[in-house]
């Protein structure tokens, strides 16, 4: 407890970051990194630190791994950016990783909230 | 996991490929950028301040940049190429440093790899047959003589062993044969022979390279005689032909076809090499060997080599092949003459039944004779390798020390000591890889070298010396260790010290002292040890070959003679031999001529006399040599005649005239005088022999066997079919040698000369060992001398360089020069004294190991010591004084300014 009272701000947990850009742009479509990023810091309000620049690996891992694909476009302004779209295999990943993040969630609270004697 | 092995080579290729992803990140990095000003300008912010409030929002650039890079590439990668890079830029602009590092590694692994390749292909390796982890060596150990592995049986033994057990799946016999007179196509050549089962080749698994191979029906007496050719015979003598098989050739006096040549990967079931020529028992053994070769039950001349059965241990086959084996030795018992009966029966419970693996090169003259002086030879040139490592060590981190400035900025900006430290480790692994390969290249040539010096000829041809699988990683096993060695000052210095202290230049400096501090005993001592093994060694060799060997060899000149490979018979070799023996002694220069069964100095073989007062005596006190000689013997051979007189053309075969040795005399007849007194051998009761003359001590047998007791009494021309002459001369012995190879050739051209050279060169050829070793602990004793000089070198020279200051100050305040001078002086020879402690000690543990190896000289000879201790003293005096000197001139107002 910061002594303001807020609860403390978090910074993204590493590993976490790729699987909470696949879900934005799964439900947002083609997005640049500005506005995932933008969408990132609206959804978490005030709780999450985010440093933009480390969006930049997250994506890059992604795009490697073929689970999104990256293209050049005009945004509304006229300004360029680039784009990036989920493919199918990411989507399917996606799917596996929520599941997975979900079970091991599930398991770490259950041990935390003293469950298990 | 498509995604993970997707990303794997994406990252591949984004290493290699850096610059256009690079280019694209700075394009999509700007954007966002702009999209981010977009914003904050909407939101009402100042253009400067929007963009300024961009960065922020978005964080490092640089950082999300080079966080970008680690993920797209593979990061190690990436650094490592870089690493490369330096460090080739770092020795291009310090070429000396990088010259002598490398020449140094070169030589030291070099050095390293050949020695290892040879102990490797001689000791270690198996023989290239179909798994040879079955094959098994049926033999005996003598307890006396423990490292003769391997011995004969008879041939009805063998077949005794072959049909009757059952935990063999194969069994052939092979035996040497000496020298035979190959002729082909009207030209005659000696060559190298062995009998062997016909079922050998396929027992062993080996193929045909030409032809076939031996087969059971070649080994049935009465077949035709078939030969096989070793593939270097067939490449040497008749050019890879392929019409030789089925070409018949003479071998000494009988006719034999030509059936195949055996493949060129298989060199022998010894290692001393493969025969040329290979014979089957069946024919070849009555036609060549004896015609009772192979049904003598008391000769014991054939060697056994079988395959376990699938299942079956060494230790059940010896247990299953026991008994045959009493059995082969009741036989020999009850077929021996009565007078032999003891020695042979003492022989047998000396010796021990026993089955050897013979996969490992299989026992053979050439491992036993390498064996000791390769491990020797090894532990030496490890040391020195050590040694010059260590020296290295510490040259690379005094340049480091040297370096601290460039180090210390790369510290200033950033750099892991992590990364610094994997750089040194870098430029060291550079170094030694570049080392290794030199000394790859030259490991071969030192290895055809060493073996030529070890064992001639023979040598180099039995054993291949291509680099293969295992002696690779050998080498790289050594190049690794050696850089790691190299960088472990440094790194450690490195890791160790915190970066702000590292920027001081005295501290890094100090560390490399510190390190050569331990170093310089430890490298002292090794030299120490290899020093005194090469005095040691030095002295046999000179002992041995120098050493009264009771012939007097200047201008002596002798050969062998083989007028029985030809078919002579007795009347005819006596004709052959008159006429040699009269040719010879009218050569210009020729004051005197002899012959012998056994050329002087290679006496083989012992009999037992009868003589009065020793009929019953224990067979061992009855032994003497007995050398069958010519008339002019003494003087011929330069024996120092002691009492009575030589042998002359007057002395036949009916005179019974002999001359005997000292030891001889003294042991049979005391301190009475042996001329006049009677004797004779075991087994010719009513030949007896009168003493005419007692020669001093030679060695009859070679130049490493003790002096035994020698009679010397008259062999009849007739009976040299196998024989030896020796030729004393005035003049030159080059000469000399070409008169006698021409009146040979005129005598009779026909008849094979074995060996004609002086005798000085047969002694040379037969201490070829002990040269090796000579030479080569010299060689290695010598660089280690000078590593270690060098070494102490650079440690002073370093000291003064960082304590000018403090010498300055001493020198400044009333000093005297001579104290400096002994100060730094002490320091070095402090270690120095401490390491020859520690040498001197070690060199008497090492002594019981090349015991076996040394002649005329104890493993702890004070005199080697003693010239050893002070040549190392001289020498680290002078590599201290040099530096010391400097030290003490140093100009006090000159050093205080510069600082």
């Amino acid at each position: 407890m910061s002594p303001s009272g807020e609860p403390p701000r978090v910074d993204v947990l590493p590993g976490t970051l790729d699987i909470i850009v696949l879900r934005i742009l799964s439900t947002m479509g083609a997005q640049h990194a500005y506005g995932i990023a933008a969408r990132i810091e609206q959804a978490a309000g005030d709780a999450l630190r985010l440093n933009q620049g480390t969006l930049y690996p997250a994506l890059v891992r992604l795009e490697q791994k073929g689970w999104i694909k990256g293209s050049w476009r005009t945004t509304e302004n006229n300004r360029e950016a680039k784009y990036y779209v989920i493919t199918r295999a990411g989507s399917r990943a996606l799917v596996d990783q929520a599941e997975w993040w979900q079970r091991s969630s599930a398991l770490v609270n259950r041990l935390l909230s003293g469950d298990a004697s | 996991m498509t995604g993970t092995l997707r990303r794997w080579l994406a990252r591949l290729l984004g290493t290699l490929r850096p610059g256009r992803m690079e280019s694209e990140l700075a394009r999509e990095i700007d954007a966002h950028l702009a999209l981010l000003e977009d914003e904050f300008r909407r939101r009402g912010q100042a253009p400067a301040e929007a963009r300024r409030s961009a960065r922020l929002a978005l964080g490092g650039v640089d950082r999300a940049k080079e966080l970008h890079r680690d993920a797209r590439g593979l990061r190690w990668l990436t650094d490592a190429a870089a690493d490369v890079r330096y460090t080739a830029r770092q020795m291009r602009r310090h070429p000396g440093f990088t010259l002598i590092a490398v020449a140094t590694l070169a030589l030291g692994i070099g050095a390293n790899t050949a020695m290892f390749t040879i102990v490797h292909r001689v000791l270690l390796d198996t023989l290239p047959v179909r798994a040879p982890e079955s094959l098994v060596e049926v033999g005996c150990i003598d307890r006396n003589k423990p490292d003769d592995v391997g011995c004969e049986t008879s041939y009805p033994g063998f077949v005794m062993f072959r049909d009757e057990n059952d935990v063999l799946s194969g069994l052939f016999a092979f035996a040497p044969l000496p020298d035979v007179n190959v002729v082909s196509e009207g030209q005659a050549e000696l060559a190298t022979a062995t009998l062997a089962s016909g079922d050998m080749y396929d027992v062993l698994g080996v193929a045909p390279a030409v032809g076939r191979l031996l087969s059971r029906l070649d080994d049935v007496p009465g077949a035709p005689l078939v030969v096989v050719l070793s593939h270097d015979y067939w490449q040497r003598r008749f050019g890879a032909d392929p019409s030789v098989v089925g070409r018949t050739v003479q071998l000494n006096t009988v006719t034999g076809t030509v059936v195949g040549v055996s493949a060129g990967s298989f060199r022998g079931v010894t290692l001393g090499g493969v025969p040329d020529v290979t014979l089957p028992f069946g024919s070849g053994g009555p036609a060549l060997a004896g015609s009772a070769s192979l049904t003598n039950g008391s000769n014991w001349w054939v060697r056994m080599i079988g395959r376990r059965k699938d299942g079956v241990t060494l230790a059940q086959a010896q247990a299953g092949l026991e008994p045959i084996y009493r059995r082969t030795v009741e036989h020999l018992l009850s077929s021996v003459p009565g007078q032999i009966a003891g020695p042979v029966r003492e022989y047998l419970r000396r010796v021990e039944f026993r089955l050897e693996p013979a996969a490992i090169g299989g026992a053979s003259a050439l491992r036993r004779d390498l064996d000791r002086p390769l491990r020797i030879l090894m532990a030496v040139v490890g040391m020195v390798l050590f040694i010059a490592c260590a020296n290295l060590t510490t040259l690379v981190l005094s340049r480091t020390a040297g370096r601290q400035r460039e180090l210390s900025v790369r510290l200033a900006i950033g750099a892991g000591r992590a990364r610094l430290a994997r750089q040194l480790l870098t430029e060291s692994l550079v170094l030694s890889i570049a080392g290794g390969a030199l000394g790859l290249i030259g490991a071969r040539w030192g290895g055809t070298v060493i073996l030529r010096l070890a064992s001639g000829e023979v040598g180099v041809r039995a054993v291949d010396l291509s680099p293969d699988v295992t002696v690779l990683v050998f080498t790289s096993m050594t190049v690794l260790v050696a850089g790691v060695l190299l960088a472990l000052g440094s790194v450690w210095h490195v890791l160790r010290t915190a970066p702000q202290r590292a920027l001081r230049d005295a501290v890094g400096g100090h560390a490399a002292a510190t390190l050569a501090r331990v170093f310089i005993p430890v490298q002292v001592s090794m030299a120490t040890v290899v020093l005194i093994g090469a005095g040691l060694l030095l002295q046999t060799f000179g002992n041995m070959r120098d050493g009264a060997d009771g012939f007097r060899r200047p201008q002596l000149v002798t050969f062998s003679v083989r007028p029985q490979l030809v078919g002579y018979d007795g009347p005819r070799v006596a004709t052959y031999v008159e006429a040699v023996a009269t040719r010879l002694a009218s050569l210009p220069g020729v004051t005197s001529v002899t012959r012998s069964m056994h050329p002087p100095g290679a006496l083989d073989g012992s009999t037992l006399v009868d003589a009065v007062g020793f009929e019953s005596a224990a067979p061992m006190d009855r032994e003497t040599g007995h050398h069958r000689v010519g008339a002019h013997v003494a003087r011929t051979w330069g024996l120092t005649l002691m009492r009575g007189r030589d042998l002359t053309d007057a002395d036949d075969a009916k005179a019974g005239s002999a001359l005997v040795n000292e030891a001889f005399a003294r042991h049979f007849f005391g301190s009475v005088d042996a001329v006049g007194r009677r004797f004779g051998f075991a087994g010719a009761p009513d030949r007896a022999y009168t003493v005419i003359g007692v020669v001093a001590n030679a060695r009859d047998r070679g130049a490493r066997h003790p002096v035994q007791r020698v009679a010397y009494t008259h062999l009849a021309p007739e009976a040299m079919g196998y024989g030896a002459f020796a030729v004393r001369g005035q003049g030159s012995e080059a000469a000399l040698v070409t008169a006698i190879r021409r009146a040979l050739g005129e005598t009779d051209p026909q008849v094979p000369v074995v060996d004609l050279m002086t005798m000085d060169a047969r002694v040379q050829q037969d201490l070829r060992r002990e040269r090796l070793l000579a030479v080569l602990g010299s060689l290695f004793g010598g660089l280690a001398l000078l590593l270690v000089a060098l070494g102490l070198y650079g440690l002073l020279a370093g000291a003064v360089t960082h304590r000018a200051r403090e010498i300055a100050i001493r020198l400044a305040l009333g000093g005297k020069p001579g104290a400096i001078l002994s100060m730094f002086l002490g320091q070095g020879l402090v270690l120095v004294a401490i390491g020859l402690a520690a040498g001197l000690a070690g060199a008497a543990v090492m002594g019981r190991f090349i015991r076996s190896a040394l002649f005329g000289v104890t493993p702890t000879d004070t005199v080697t010591y003693g010239i050893v201790a002070g040549v190392l003293i001289l020498t680290s005096v002078v590599a201290c004084l040099l530096p010391a000197r400097r030290a003490a001139r140093t100009d006090p107002m000159a050093a205080l300014r510069a600082d």
